[in-house]
């Protein structure tokens, strides 16, 4: 064969050129190869046979035959080879021939795809130093020695690629030996499985995933072949089924393992193997699922299961094997049963009257789907324990039972167990209950002997309990069954045990209330005939009562009769007590108001005494109870006190007064005029007065009248105020409206106004005084001023004397002749002036002393001026002097020295302040009862506001612009008229100059 | 050396004049207080006052007003000394603080000898 290859690889283009349309790599063109391939070998093949058989007849000879066979043969071979070759270098395998050492004899092209090596490359080269470099070459080794033996035809092995990722390759090979036997080459096939590989891989992965998942899923799965053999079951489904392992569960005999359990449907009713979804899937190849329950034949614990189960198709729709899955519904399906249970168990407990009955039924329930057994306790009435109930599905091991407790009294002492549930009233819970527990707990080896032939497996005690008390206990155990009790098997055994026991209770209390009831009916009965006896007894006694009350009533009205003569007697002397009462509260009352009185007039007179003016002192008599009704107050003072012999005055003044009407004074200030006839009318001196209509009253001044409507006045009450034996004036009221007081209130108010009388009179003297003190000072002041201005006038015309003679005196100058007699002739002016003044001051001291005599005698006026006329005219020689006195000038009574020493003072003024060559005048005559006299001049006035000052003494200074103030002079003139009874001033008169006026009495003629 | 009197007595100037010319003192006389400011503002030169001899009781404005209007005039010398000439006791006893220019009180009667003193002693405190 290696010369056929190796023609495939030398002979390459020889072939083509033989004509064979060996280079085009059509299909159709590989099958007519074939075809005509094939029709050359069996023409060959016949020929051959016919040469064998001899019977061809041709006319061939050997050669010819041979050389024909030969070429047929060679043709054939061609087109093989060519075939040949055309496979080898289409195929996508490596197709490869190796020499025994190792080395690469050829190779196809498809090796560089898979590879990455040429042929080149590989040929002559040993296979395993490129492909499998390194560490596995002694495995390599090996293998080819295997191969060489003819051991190994099938390897699979990793080979390095050229520049990519090893690949993964399955090399077929056979040996070609030569024909002595020895081996020539090994020719083989590769084919890349590294994808294959991949994806084996990846199956496997993911197989093995799945089978993580299967054998984790909380739900049984399985699968199963036609036969109904497990080919797979997941650790969930190994559990359930009952075995140890999924690998246990699929190893064994599946009717092993259907024998194991008893299968019920839904129901409870037996269900045949045939109509478990999984067959049914299988046969109809439809989906299906059920609710399957399975117990246990060893040990009786059933399972609910919701079974699934898919049938798996192949491609003709045919099931080759169903999954199922077993979704365990176990828990659920009790649960509900528990429910239905206390529903049942409801309805029983609630429906019963007699408890007994009611208590078995209860057990009865309890068992078979809730327990193996039941049993009920009861503390009776009298506290003994009962068994009401035991029940078991099988009634033969009831009997069992209680004959052996019968036989067996209970302890009722025993620490555990239902004695102890009957007095703790706390449930017991044994879920599951090993034989160490049974040994510890039973001594006694009978009792013992049965509790383990019982074959108790789980036990729950739940009390019986009402209004807080335990009635008794239900004792619920899995015997047979082999099941086990869990919590919440428990909190429903306890709910029973409740409701069992309000029940139990309902029932006592029911049946205690009807006992009551019929007690209370009979002592009804009693109690109604007792009545009746009692009633028939108060008959009698009141119609006994009756006859004695009417007896009573006779006595009653001579009763009532007496009664009210007694009352009449008592009520006259009440009458008369009532009276002595009031009597004497009466002379209480008078006695208190005579306090009262007292003690007001007391205050009031205390007020009076602490009045600081007649103002306080009206208003304190206002305020007091006795004037309350007063509308209008006031008091009016005369001028001077007036002694009793002494006519009254033309006028007094309203020093106060007040109206409660308008609040406010009225004629306070202003003067009241007293006509005489008024006197004692209206205007009291010697007593009170009271006017009782104002508008028909005589004398009321025409102010007041006119002020009476606001003052609302309509009576008067006045009294005068005396002090000293003196009339000071007059304090009146007046009211509202008319009428005359009450005459002790007018003697009490009499007693105030009195001391009222008092105090302002004081007050008055007070002031009087004080006044006097104030004139006083003021003359005191007015003294030292005229001191002071006497100091000084004196001092002036000393200041020259003494100053020129000084003058004259000083021993450092001397003086000319015409100076010493100036200055002498000034001390001599200076010293007449002094003298002058001397002699008015002493007049002036006179006046004030009160010693400046006059002696007023009649005589005339124009004597005194002709007696005056040389003084008179040597003063005015500057002046033209005009005299003017009337020759009937009546005569005065007139000092005529004194009265001559005015003129001539007042024609001296009027000289020294006019100017040279004006007039004078002299004027008198006749005003009233006396003589005016005016001297008038032309020179410079008087200003009026100095006009009064004038005959001020020595006013000079401060502000005093006119030297005609000057002197004493006027000062005298002024004292000299005025002790004459005249008066001398200054006449307001329009024009420049002024005139001086005096006026002196006319000399009476009597 | 100039002394202005200001007296409404004319013989009490005459008198204080003269014996002040007399010693070589220069005299100027005023009636009265209003007067004897116009002497001080109005002083030209040869003229002007350096001494006040002065009567408190005048007509008019008071020796005392005399006293204020020269202080708050700006036209008047501020510290002119001045001598108090006065009959009245109360005036003389009024204190003279306020007047701080004052250099003296004399009571009337004065003799020549008190006046010459005081005038000299006046002119020791004009300052220039």
């Amino acid at each position: 064969m290696s010369d056929a290859v190796s023609f495939v690889h030398e002979d390459n283009h020889e072939d083509d050129q033989h004509g064979a349309d060996n280079s085009s790599l059509d299909p159709d063109h590989d099958d007519d190869m074939i075809a005509g391939l094939t029709q050359r070998l069996s023409e060959a093949e016949a020929i051959l046979q016919a040469l064998v058989t001899g019977q061809v007849n041709t006319v061939l000879n050997n050669d010819e035959l041979a050389s024909v066979l030969l070429r047929h043969t060679q043709q054939a071979l061609r087109q093989s080879q060519a075939s040949y070759r055309h496979l080898v270098t289409r195929i996508p395998a490596v197709v490869f021939e190796l020499a025994p050492s190792g080395t690469t004899l050829a190779v196809n092209e498809a090796v560089t795809k898979i590879t990455g090596y040429a042929p080149d490359e590989l040929i002559g080269k040993n296979w395993w130093d490129i492909f499998i470099p390194g560490q596995q070459r002694h495995q390599v080794d090996q293998l080819y020695r295997q191969w060489r033996s003819g051991d190994v035809t099938n390897v699979v092995l990793v080979l390095s690629a050229k520049n990519t990722a090893p690949v993964t390759i399955e090399l077929t090979s056979a040996n070609r030996y030569h024909p002595d036997g020895s081996l020539a080459s090994i020719v083989g096939v590769g084919v890349d499985i590294s994808e294959r590989d991949r994806m084996v891989q990846e199956l496997r992965t993911s197989r093995d995933q799945l089978a993580i998942i299967l054998q984790g899923a909380a739900d049984g799965i399985t699968a199963q072949a036609p036969d109904g053999s497990l080919i797979y079951a997941n650790a969930t489904a190994a559990q359930l089924l009952g075995d140890e392992s999924p690998a246990h569960l699929i190893s064994t005999d599946v009717g092993a393992i259907r024998r194991r359990f008893d299968i019920l449907d839904e129901d409870g009713k037996p269900l045949s193997y045939d109509r478990l979804p999984g067959r049914i899937a299988l046969q109809t190849g439809q989906s299906v699922s059920a609710i399957i329950r399975f117990r246990k034949r060893d040990n009786g614990v059933e399972r609910w299961s919701n079974v699934k189960a898919t049938p798996v198709l192949n491609e003709r729709g045919q099931p080759t094997s169903v999954v199922n899955i077993f979704q365990d519904i176990t828990d659920i399906k009790r649960s509900e049963q528990a429910q239905r249970l206390l529903a049942n168990a409801g309805n029983i407990l609630a429906t019963s009257r007699d408890y007994e009955t009611m208590l078995q039924d209860v057990a009865q329930l309890a068992v078979p789907d809730m327990a193996d057994w039941c049993a009920v306790h009861l503390i009776e009435e009298d506290a003994s324990v009962q068994q009401l109930a035991v029940a078991h599905v099988d009634p033969g091991k009831v009997a069992v039972i209680l004959e052996w407790q019968r036989d067996h009294p209970s302890n009722w002492d025993a620490p555990t167990g239902i004695p102890s549930v009957l007095r703790t009233g706390r449930s017991e819970f044994y879920p599951d209950i090993p034989d160490e527990l049974i040994t510890a707990t039973i001594k006694d080896p009978e009792r013992l002997a049965i509790v383990r032939s019982i074959g108790f497996s789980s036990v729950m005690i739940a009390p019986m309990i009402a209004r807080g008390r335990t009635l008794g206990a239900i004792t619920f155990v899995w015997a047979e069954s082999r099941r086990h009790y869990t919590g919440d098997d428990l909190a429903l055994a306890e709910e029973i045990g409740r409701r069992a026991g309000l029940a139990v209770d309902n029932t006592r209390l029911f049946r205690q209330a009807q006992q009551l009831n019929s007690e209370l009916e009979q002592r009804v009965a009693e109690r109604t005939a007792q009545l009746r006896a009692t009633n028939v007894t108060l008959q009698t006694e009141i119609t006994e009562r009756r006859r004695a009350e009417a007896a009573v009533r006779t006595l009653n009205a001579q009763l009532e009769q007496r009664v009210n003569e007694r009352t009449t007697q008592l009520q006259s002397a009440n009458l008369g007590l009532r009276r002595e009462i009031a009597v004497r509260r009466q002379a209480q009352e008078t006695v208190r108001s005579v306090l009262r009185r007292t003690r007001e007039l007391y205050d009031v007179s205390q007020r009076i005494g602490l009045a600081r003016t007649p103002e306080d002192v009206l208003n304190v008599l206002l305020a007091s109870s006795y004037l309350r009704p007063a509308s209008y107050g006031s008091v009016t003072l005369l001028d001077r006190p007036h002694a009793e012999h002494e006519s009254p005055p033309s006028n007094a003044l309203v020093l106060v007064d007040q109206s409660r009407e308008t609040g406010r004074p009225h004629f306070a200030g202003t003067r009241y005029p007293i006509h005489p006839d008024s006197v004692d009318i209206v205007f009291p001196r010697t007593k009170v007065i009271q006017v009782s209509d104002l508008n028909a009253a005589p004398h009321i001044p025409e102010q007041m009248l006119s002020h009476l409507p606001d003052l609302g006045s309509r009576s008067l009450l006045s009294f005068p105020l005396i002090a000293n034996g003196q009339w000071n004036g007059a304090m009146s009221f007046h009211f509202l409206s008319p009428g005359i007081l009450d005459k002790s209130d007018v003697r009490h108010i009499q007693g105030l106004v009195d001391q009222a009388a008092v105090a302002i009179h004081n007050m008055r003297l007070l002031e009087m005084e004080a006044e006097a003190r104030r004139e006083a000072e003021k003359a005191n002041e007015l003294r030292l001023k005229f001191l002071a201005m006497i100091s000084h006038e004196l001092r002036t015309p000393l200041t020259s004397i003494k100053g020129f003679a000084t003058t004259l005196l000083a021993q450092d100058v001397s003086w000319d002749e015409l100076s010493q007699r100036d200055f002498i002739s000034t001390i001599n002016e200076e010293a007449d002036k002094l003298t002058e003044m001397i002699e008015q001051l002493l007049d002036l001291s006179r006046l004030d002393a009160g010693l400046l005599r006059v002696r007023p005698a009649p005589c005339a006026l124009s004597d005194i001026v002709s007696a005056a006329m040389s003084q008179l005219q040597a003063i005015t020689s500057n002046h033209t002097l005009n005299i003017h006195i009337p020759d009937d000038l009546p005569s005065i009574k007139a000092d005529t020295q004194r009265v001559a020493q005015v003129l001539t003072n007042l024609v001296d003024n009027a000289a020294k302040y006019s100017p040279r060559r004006s007039d004078i005048a002299v004027r008198a005559f006749t005003q009233g009862d006396t003589v005016q006299v005016d001297v008038s001049d032309q020179g410079i006035g008087i200003p009026p506001e100095e006009r009064i000052y004038i005959f001020e003494a020595f006013r000079r200074g401060e502000g005093d612009s006119n030297k005609r103030t000057k002197g004493a002079g006027l000062a005298i003139c002024k004292g000299l008229i005025e002790a004459h009874g005249g008066r001398i001033w200054i006449q307001e008169r329009e024009g420049p100059g002024t005139t001086a006026s005096f006026t002196l009495p006319v000399a009476s003629t009597v | 050396m100039t002394v202005l009197i200001v007296d409404d007595e004319a013989n009490i100037r005459k008198f204080a004049a003269a014996n002040l010319t007399r010693r070589g003192y220069r005299v100027i006389e005023a009636g009265d207080a209003e007067e004897g400011l116009e002497r001080l503002r109005h002083g030209t030169a040869g003229d002007v006052a350096e001494v006040l001899l002065l009567d408190i009781k005048l007509p008019g404005m008071s020796g005392w007003n005399l006293l204020e209007a020269i202080a708050g005039d700006p036209d008047v010398p501020q510290n002119i000394p001045v001598v108090i000439m006065t009959a009245s006791v109360t005036d003389a006893s009024i204190s003279t603080a306020a007047y701080p220019n004052v250099v003296e009180v004399l009571v009337k009667p004065v003799s020549t000898d008190q006046l010459l003193r005081a005038v000299q002693n006046a002119f020791t405190r004009v300052t220039n």
